[in-house]
């Protein structure tokens, strides 16, 4: 088994009014591993890779759980220690990289302050730069670092945000919703990049998507949350192919990989419940269609059904009693 | 093939632009020469990049925003006459990508459904009749009118917006990403709502999108833009299988895959952004980022040309380009 660099142990965030975010989620990541957490808009999964981060704002506080990153539980260390793992050996990109970008510095003043605050030598540290903006494929490198984030395209300054975090050679990369809010042709570049220099600098990545075309192109091993909860783990074949929680094998045949020709594409009956009042059982059992008396009486636990493919049902215990 | 109900001829929407004291120094060409048939009862997708043109048409065929050059007619009909503006309002229904923003946050939802109504000079009962009736038709509970926009879900607004489109029976429905921003159970539910709609009333549909495998689940012709001009047009199957046109080849090569097995697949990636569409242009839109581009592309401008069984393509390597057809 290869080196876990982070353990999430029964991380809980809750916010104001009682809305339980983010409930006793437990995920680790290899070295150099791509592992993605997808799920639907307020499950949960930019919570927590924010929490992971210590970036949860008041009224949202983390209430329970551990963090631990090669060996460190970060929810025990200092905020100025804190500081320096962000950036340095955590690296994150949100979905909008003109509100991670300063718009009054050039970006080559942007993506060298962390190195010149690592007590790099401001022309190495510009060189080395310039060597990254040609890692991440921006062309004109060293003209470009004079622009200002305005005069460059969406695409170009997601990638120089990728380029901007792997400078300091994280260990570990958080990517939010990184293409999201950008064109197809663009987003392929874009996955191909993060695929290609995560070989290249060995950096683990923690994927947060909606989309799991996505997951599909990037990830060795996913996470699938719901309502604050994971509710499957596992290796991205096995996701795709043998999923085993009820929800997840609904998400999947609501994709839209048919034509209007073949068929109408299934649908989840009900919606997410309300997380502000504590929910007794499954959190997915009002639109479970095989939800029966236990489900609504305790939750399930995520177990293990088979070797590395963990899932939070009360009728796949043992390994897939039903169909 | 079906009667044409709506038909664009050599459209065109040029934007001035303002530099200092010099007025209309130069245009952007934002939709550029586009002419297109919509049949009735047919779903025809919208596809393109951003800066494509795509809203800029649709704005144009809604009557929102008038053509430089060009005509829109509808059943016959110039959508751009001024005197017949009322007649035309109620042949075209719109649903926009946000609900949120669509509808008055300070309006209940039946106040919302009831505005286009009264404007029409419909009385309060027929309006009330007509409220309930099509709020059945699109699954949205009774109790749910008097409801704000912000008491909704996100599928439950759109819901509402697609409701008040189709309120006064439009002849087209203009759809502009009405899934884009709703997770995907939503979003299946709201496609498959649009179907079931467009089965029962003999609804057209212009599906205006990004994601191309939604565009193919709904469409039953599509029709690819970039630059502001049509690049290629035919029947759904037809531009999957079989697409003639080296920017759908990449558009539809961008596509993420349906499952971790084709990560490896060969994809045809876009270097540079897309051309400015300032000033003179010359040659096809697309030569600058073509892999396939040679001399002739950057300086004569592709036909638009019909390669059989409707299936038309701008692009004058059309016949000797061969792809990997998927």
């Amino acid at each position: 088994m290869e080196e876990k660099i982070l353990e999430v142990n029964d991380l809980s965030v809750s916010f104001s009014g009682g809305v339980q975010a983010v409930s006793d989620v437990s995920f680790d990541l290899r070295r150099g591993e791509a592992f993605a957490l997808v799920g639907e808009s307020g499950c949960g999964k930019s919570t927590t890779a924010r929490a992971i981060l210590r970036l949860i704002r008041s009224p949202g506080r983390i209430t329970g759980g551990q963090v631990r990153f090669e060996g460190r539980d970060l929810l025990e260390l200092s905020s100025k220690e804190m500081s320096q793992v962000r950036g340095r050996e955590i690296g994150m990109i949100f979905q909008n990289p003109l509100d991670s970008l300063n718009p009054v510095y050039t970006i080559g003043g942007q993506v060298t302050e962390g190195l010149v605050v690592d007590r790099m030598e401001k022309r190495e540290a510009w060189r080395l730069a310039a060597d990254m903006f040609r890692d991440v494929k921006i062309p004109d490198a060293e003209k470009r670092m004079k622009s200002y984030p305005h005069e460059i395209s969406g695409g170009m300054r997601q990638r120089v945000m990728i380029g901007m975090m792997l400078c300091r050679h994280p260990k570990l990369l958080i990517a939010d919703e990184p293409t999201t809010a950008l064109d197809v042709t663009i987003q392929a570049g874009i996955i191909e990049l993060m695929n290609d220099l995560r070989r290249k600098y060995d950096t683990a990545v923690l994927m947060i998507t909606h989309d799991f075309g996505i997951v599909a192109d990037m990830a060795d091993r996913v996470g699938v949350m719901y309502a604050g909860k994971l509710v499957e783990l596992g290796d991205v074949y096995t996701i795709f192919d043998r999923p085993l929680h009820p929800y997840t094998r609904m998400l999947m045949k609501a994709l839209p990989v048919i034509t209007k020709k073949e068929g109408r594409l299934a649908t989840i009956p009900g919606t997410v419940p309300d997380l502000s009042k504590p929910v007794k059982g499954c959190r997915f059992a009002d639109r479970c269609p095989d939800a029966c008396g236990i489900c609504r009486g305790a939750a399930p636990a995520l177990t293990e059904c088979q070797p590395g493919h963990l899932c939070a049902c009360h009728k796949e215990k043992g390994g897939g009693a039903h169909v | 093939m079906s009667e044409t109900l709506l038909c664009i001829e050599h459209l065109k929407k040029y934007f001035p632009l303002k530099s200092g004291l010099k007025k209309n120094a130069a245009f952007v060409r934002a939709v550029d020469d586009v002419t297109l048939d919509i049949h009735a009862g047919e779903t025809l997708g919208l596809v393109g990049e951003s800066g494509s043109g795509k809203t800029t048409l649709a704005k144009m065929i809604l009557g929102l925003m008038e053509p430089t050059e060009g005509t829109i007619t509808l059943d016959g009909m110039d959508i751009h006459d001024r005197g017949r503006r009322k007649e035309l309002s109620h042949c075209v229904g719109a649903v926009f990508q946000d609900p949120a923003s669509s509808l008055n946050p300070r309006a209940t939802v039946y106040r919302s459904l009831e505005r286009p109504l009264e404007l029409n000079g419909c009385s309060k009962g027929d309006a009330r009749d007509l409220i309930y009736e099509t709020a059945e038709k699109v699954n949205l509970g009774r109790e749910l009118l008097e409801r704000f926009p912000y008491e909704l879900s996100g599928g439950q607004q759109q819901r509402v917006s697609i409701a008040r489109a189709i309120l006064l029976k439009p002849k087209l429905l203009v759809l502009d990403e009405p899934t884009s921003a709703l997770d995907v159970s939503v979003q299946a539910q709201t496609l498959n709502e649009l179907l079931d709609l467009q089965q029962k009333f003999g609804l057209t549909y212009l599906f205006i999108t990004h994601n191309l495998s939604v565009v193919r689940y709904m469409s039953d012709r599509i029709c690819v833009m970039y630059g502001g001009k049509v690049m290629e047009l035919g029947e759904a199957e037809e531009i999957y299988g079989h697409y003639r046109h080296p920017y759908t080849l990449s558009l539809l090569s961008s596509v993420p895959p349906l499952h971790p097995s084709q990560r490896e697949r060969k994809k045809v990636l876009l270097t540079g952004d897309m051309p400015s569409l300032i000033g003179e242009l010359t040659g096809c839109r697309f030569a600058s980022r073509c892999p396939f581009a040679q001399e002739s592309c950057r300086t004569e401008e592709p036909p638009f040309r019909d390669l059989g069984e409707g299936h038309r393509v701008a692009c004058s390597l059309a016949e000797t380009l061969d792809f990997p057809n998927r």
